[in-house]
C-alpha cells in the first residue's frame, strides 16, 4: 500500500489512504469535478474540468460539515428545530467578551452534539470591533486522520 | 427481515421516515457517504428531497381524505359531496316570533302589512329588529285592522338585484351574506328594466315536477358559506333571458341571539297609522346557526336514504332535524311502542297509525304550539298516507348523585374543597357531553370511574343514585298525576322500609282543607303512596292510599289530589312537586321521550382521607370507614 508523503495543502488534497469509511459529501459550492490522475507516488496531477459536480473529501468534509453547523440556525432544517448554533442571535448583541465567549460556547455545542468526526480542541471568538465582525477558530482533529490538527476560520459577520 | 438497500422504501410520508429511507438507500452505494451527518451537504439534500416527499405526500393524503364525505374537512368538500346526494344543507335561521298586530284606526277600511315592516325587541339588554317578509293586506273589523299569526324574523330584510347578461359566462346569483337565512328568500324575476311584470319563482324539490315552463329555482351551498340561487336551462326550468332582473329578497339574522324575544313594538307607522298593538302569540325562537359540518356528514347520507320521505323512525329523525334547525336531540317512537294522551302523558299503551317525536332543542325550551302544529304541516309533504305525527315534549328526568370518595392526602397539594370541585366539574362534563340526548344512557360504572379519574389522588368512590322527576300540580281543582320513572324501582321484599317511608319521597305542597301543615308523599314498600305531615318530628299519616306505586314499571300513580299551593324548591319559588325515587339499577336508561339530566344543585360530592393510604395499614385498619352503596331516601 502506497504511503501519502506529503500534503502539499492540507485543506485542498487530504485524502487519506488507510482502510477506513472515507467521508465523501456533495460540494455544496458546486464546484466542476475536475480530471485527476494518481501516480505512484501518490501525487495527483489535474487537468481540466469534467461537468459534473466534485466531491469534498474526509477532512475537507467534516470542515464544511462544520462550518454549514455554524452557520445553520435553529428552524433551519425542516421538523428538526433542535438542530442548529443560533449564532445569528449573538450578531445581533453588544459586542463584549461575554457574548464572544456565549459564541464560543454555542459553537461548541453544536459540534460536540452533531458532528461526531470531529474531536473538538477548542473554539476561539475573536471580537472584531472595526469590522462589527467575530473571527471564530475553530481547531479539531478529525477521527480519520487523528495525526492532524485541523484548523477552521470562519468570519461572522452581520449581514442585516 | 433484511433490508434490501438496492430499492428504495417508499410506504412512508412523515418525514423522518422519508429521510431515513433515503439514508438506507444512500447506504448502499459508495459515491458519497456522508449523508448521516447533519452538517454534511448530502445532509442538506437530503432534507430537501424528504421535504418535499412528506409535502407531496401529506398533499395526496388531504386530496385523498377531501374525496369522500367521510373524511372531508373542508365545508366546500362535505357541501359538494352531500349536494351530489341531493342534499341543501341548512342556512342560518332567523329566530321568528308569531304575533297578531292590530292597528287601531276606524278611519280606513282596510291596510296593507308590507314585507320588510320593522319592528323593535330587547333581549338581555340588546336591541334586535324584527321584520315581516310578506305583505299582507286586512280590513276593518269596526275597532281596528288585525293581522293574525304573522310571523316577525328577526334581521335586516334585504334584496339583491341582479341584471342577466348572457355574454357574462361566469354570472352568479350569489345571497352575499352567510348569515341569510333561505327559508325566507322569496326569488322574483322581472322581464326588463322596462317591463316591470315579475314572476314568482318557487324552489324545485321534485325534478319530475318541473317542466320547460317551470317557474322554479335551485339552491346550492357555495364557497364561504353562501348560498347561490341558478335557474333552470329551457328544459327543465324555465331559463332566464337578457335583461331579465332577478330579485332575490330574504332576512339577514343574527341567528341564535334573539331566541326568546317577546315584547315587540313597532318602530314607524304602518299604513299611516301609529297607533298599533302587537300581541306575542309565541315568542320568537328557531334562530340557528348555519348547520354544522358534522351535521351534513350525518344528515345528508341519511336524507338520501329516505328518498325524500318518512317511512322509518330513522326517517323521522332526519326530517325533523331537518325542518326545525333548533333540534338538538330527536327521538321518535312508532304508536306500536308507546302513545300520548294529554291526561295520562306518554304511557307505553299502543296507538296505532301514529308516530310519536320528541324534539330536544337547542334552546332548552319545548317547542311553542305553533312551532309544532309548523312542524306537522311540513311533515305532512314526507309522511306515509294514514300516519300522522304528533310532537311531544320530552320529559327530563333527573339523576341525584351522592359521591363519597377517599383521597390519598400525600398526593396531592389540594385542599379537600378544591378534590371535590374537580370531581363536580368531571361529572358536569359528563353531563353536557353524554346526557341530555335521548339516547344518553346514565352508566353508573363510568361516572365512578370517571370520580376516580378526575384527580389522580382520589382511591376510590361510592355513588349513589336517586330519580327525581318534577309534575306540575293543578292547583285548582282534584286532579290525579301521572309520573313515569321508565326504570324498575329498589323494592328488594314487599313491605320495605314500610316504617321509614319506603324508596318514595316528595317536596312539599299544602292541599285543599289543611292551610297549616305541609304535606308529603312516600310509600308503604307494598305498592302504596301515603300521603303524610310532619307534626313535631312524626310522621303523620292523613291518607294511606293516596295513590300507588309500580316498583316494576317505575309508574307513580297519585289519586285526585287537590294541591292548592307548592313549598319552595331548591329554596326558590315553585311551581312543581318533585318527586324521587331509589333506582333497583345504578344503571339508568331513558325511555321514548325521555331524557335523563344530572341535577347539580342536589347531589352531593363529600371526600376524606384514606387513613389506610395515609397512615399504613397497622395503624389504620381498625378505624377504617367506608361508604354504604344503598341511597337513602331523599329527605325534604
Amino acid at each position: 500500500m502506497p504511503t501519502p508523503t506529503s500534503f502539499k495543502d492540507a485543506q485542498a488534497l487530504n485524502d487519506i489512504e488507510r482502510n477506513v469509511r472515507q467521508y465523501k459529501d456533495l460540494d455544496l459550492f458546486f464546484t466542476k469535478k475536475r480530471l485527476s490522475s494518481k501516480d505512484s507516488d501518490g501525487a495527483v496531477t489535474v487537468s481540466g474540468a469534467k461537468s459534473d459536480i466534485d466531491k469534498v473529501t474526509d477532512i475537507t468534509a467534516v470542515k464544511r460539515s462544520i462550518r454549514n453547523l455554524v452557520l445553520t440556525n435553529h428552524y433551519e432544517k425542516p421538523f428538526h428545530p433542535e438542530i442548529g448554533c443560533g449564532v445569528r442571535e449573538i450578531l445581533f448583541e453588544l459586542m463584549t467578551p461575554i457574548s464572544a465567549h456565549l459564541l464560543t460556547r454555542k459553537v461548541e455545542d453544536v459540534i460536540t452534539e452533531y458532528e461526531p468526526r470531529a474531536q473538538l480542541v477548542g473554539v476561539k471568538a475573536t471580537p472584531d470591533l472595526d469590522r462589527n465582525a467575530y473571527e471564530l477558530t475553530i481547531e479539531f482533529y478529525v477521527l480519520n486522520a487523528p495525526t492532524e490538527l485541523v484548523d477552521l476560520t470562519v468570519l461572522l459577520e452581520r449581514l442585516r | 427481515m433484511a433490508i434490501n438497500t438496492k430499492r428504495l422504501n417508499v410506504t412512508e410520508f412523515d418525514f423522518d421516515e422519508v429521510k431515513d429511507n433515503l439514508k438506507v438507500f444512500l447506504s448502499g452505494q459508495t459515491e458519497f457517504t456522508d449523508y448521516d451527518f447533519e452538517g454534511s451537504g448530502m445532509n442538506a439534500l437530503l432534507d430537501v428531497l424528504a421535504y418535499n416527499t412528506h409535502y407531496l405526500g401529506f398533499n395526496a393524503n388531504m386530496l385523498a381524505n377531501e374525496m369522500f364525505l367521510d373524511s372531508a374537512s373542508l365545508r366546500s368538500s362535505v357541501v359538494s359531496h352531500a349536494k351530489t346526494l341531493g342534499y341543501i344543507p341548512n342556512s342560518a335561521r332567523a329566530a321568528v316570533a308569531t304575533v297578531n298586530i292590530t292597528l287601531n284606526t276606524v278611519s280606513i277600511t282596510s291596510a296593507t302589512l308590507p314585507a320588510g315592516a320593522v319592528f323593535k325587541s330587547t333581549v338581555g339588554g340588546t336591541d334586535y329588529q324584527f321584520v315581516t317578509s310578506d305583505a299582507v293586506t286586512a280590513s276593518n273589523t269596526g275597532s281596528g285592522i288585525p293581522f293574525l299569526l304573522v310571523n316577525l324574523y328577526e334581521g335586516t330584510f334585504v334584496t339583491t338585484r341582479y341584471t342577466v347578461d348572457s355574454t357574462d359566462a361566469d354570472q352568479r346569483y350569489l345571497v352575499p351574506n352567510r348569515r341569510a337565512d333561505t327559508s325566507t328568500l322569496k326569488v322574483q324575476v322581472q322581464n326588463s328594466s322596462s317591463d316591470s311584470t315579475t314572476n314568482t319563482y318557487t324552489q324545485a324539490t321534485d325534478i319530475t315536477q318541473v317542466t320547460a315552463s317551470s317557474n322554479v329555482y335551485f339552491l346550492q351551498e357555495v364557497e364561504n358559506g353562501k348560498f347561490e340561487v341558478y335557474f333552470g336551462d329551457g328544459v327543465i326550468g324555465t331559463a332566464l333571458a337578457d335583461g331579465n332582473i332577478v330579485i332575490l329578497t330574504y332576512v339577514v339574522s343574527n341567528t341564535t341571539d334573539a331566541n326568546s324575544a317577546s315584547i315587540f313594538k313597532n318602530s314607524a307607522a304602518i299604513a299611516n297609522v301609529n297607533d298599533v298593538s302587537v300581541q306575542v302569540v309565541d315568542v320568537a325562537s328557531g334562530g340557528s346557526e348555519p348547520e354544522t359540518i358534522t351535521s351534513i356528514k350525518y344528515n345528508a347520507p341519511l336524507d338520501y336514504a329516505s328518498q325524500g320521505r318518512c317511512v322509518t323512525a330513522e326517517d323521522y329523525k332526519v326530517y325533523a332535524k331537518k325542518l326545525y334547525a333548533n333540534a338538538q336531540s330527536v327521538q321518535v317512537f312508532g304508536g306500536e311502542s308507546g302513545s300520548f294522551d294529554s291526561s295520562l302523558g306518554v304511557v307505553s299503551t299502543a296507538e296505532y297509525g301514529k308516530v310519536f317525536i320528541s324534539i330536544v332543542s337547542t334552546t332548552g325550551l319545548n317547542l311553542t304550539a305553533s312551532e309544532k302544529k309548523q312542524l306537522v304541516a311540513d311533515f305532512g309533504k314526507y309522511t306515509v298516507a294514514s300516519i300522522t305525527p304528533v310532537i311531544v315534549d320530552p320529559e327530563t328526568t333527573f339523576i341525584i348523585l351522592n359521591i363519597s370518595f377517599k383521597y390519598d392526602s400525600n398526593k396531592t397539594s389540594f385542599a379537600i374543597s378544591q378534590l371535590q370541585s374537580e370531581v363536580v366539574s368531571a361529572i358536569t362534563t359528563f353531563n353536557n357531553t353524554t346526557l341530555g340526548k335521548f339516547e344518553g344512557v346514565f352508566r353508573h360504572s363510568k361516572v365512578t370511574r370517571l370520580v376516580d379519574d378526575a384527580n389522580v389522588a382520589i382511591l376510590n368512590n361510592t355513588t349513589n343514585v336517586t330519580l327525581g322527576k318534577f309534575f306540575t300540580p293543578t292547583t285548582t281543582a282534584t286532579t290525579s298525576y301521572y309520573i313515569y320513572f321508565n326504570n324498575a324501582l329498589y323494592n328488594p321484599h314487599s313491605g320495605h322500609n314500610a316504617s321509614g317511608g319506603g324508596i318514595l319521597s316528595s317536596t312539599g305542597f299544602f292541599i285543599s282543607g289543611d292551610t297549616a301543615n305541609v304535606h308529603f308523599l312516600d310509600d308503604n314498600g307494598a305498592g302504596i303512596v301515603r300521603l303524610y305531615y310532619i307534626l313535631a318530628g312524626v310522621k303523620v299519616y292523613t291518607d294511606t292510599t293516596a295513590g300507588t306505586i309500580n316498583y316494576t314499571t317505575g309508574a307513580v300513580f297519585i289519586e285526585s289530589l287537590f294541591i292548592t299551593s307548592v313549598s319552595d324548591v331548591d329554596g326558590a319559588t315553585s311551581t312543581q312537586v318533585r318527586l324521587t325515587v331509589i333506582p333497583n339499577s345504578k344503571d339508568i336508561a331513558p325511555v321514548r321521550n325521555q331524557v335523563l339530566e344530572i341535577d347539580l344543585t342536589n347531589s352531593t360530592v363529600s371526600g376524606e382521607v384514606d387513613t389506610v393510604a395515609v397512615a399504613g395499614e397497622s395503624s389504620a385498619s381498625g378505624t377504617y370507614t367506608t361508604s354504604t352503596s344503598y341511597s337513602a331516601p331523599s329527605g325534604y
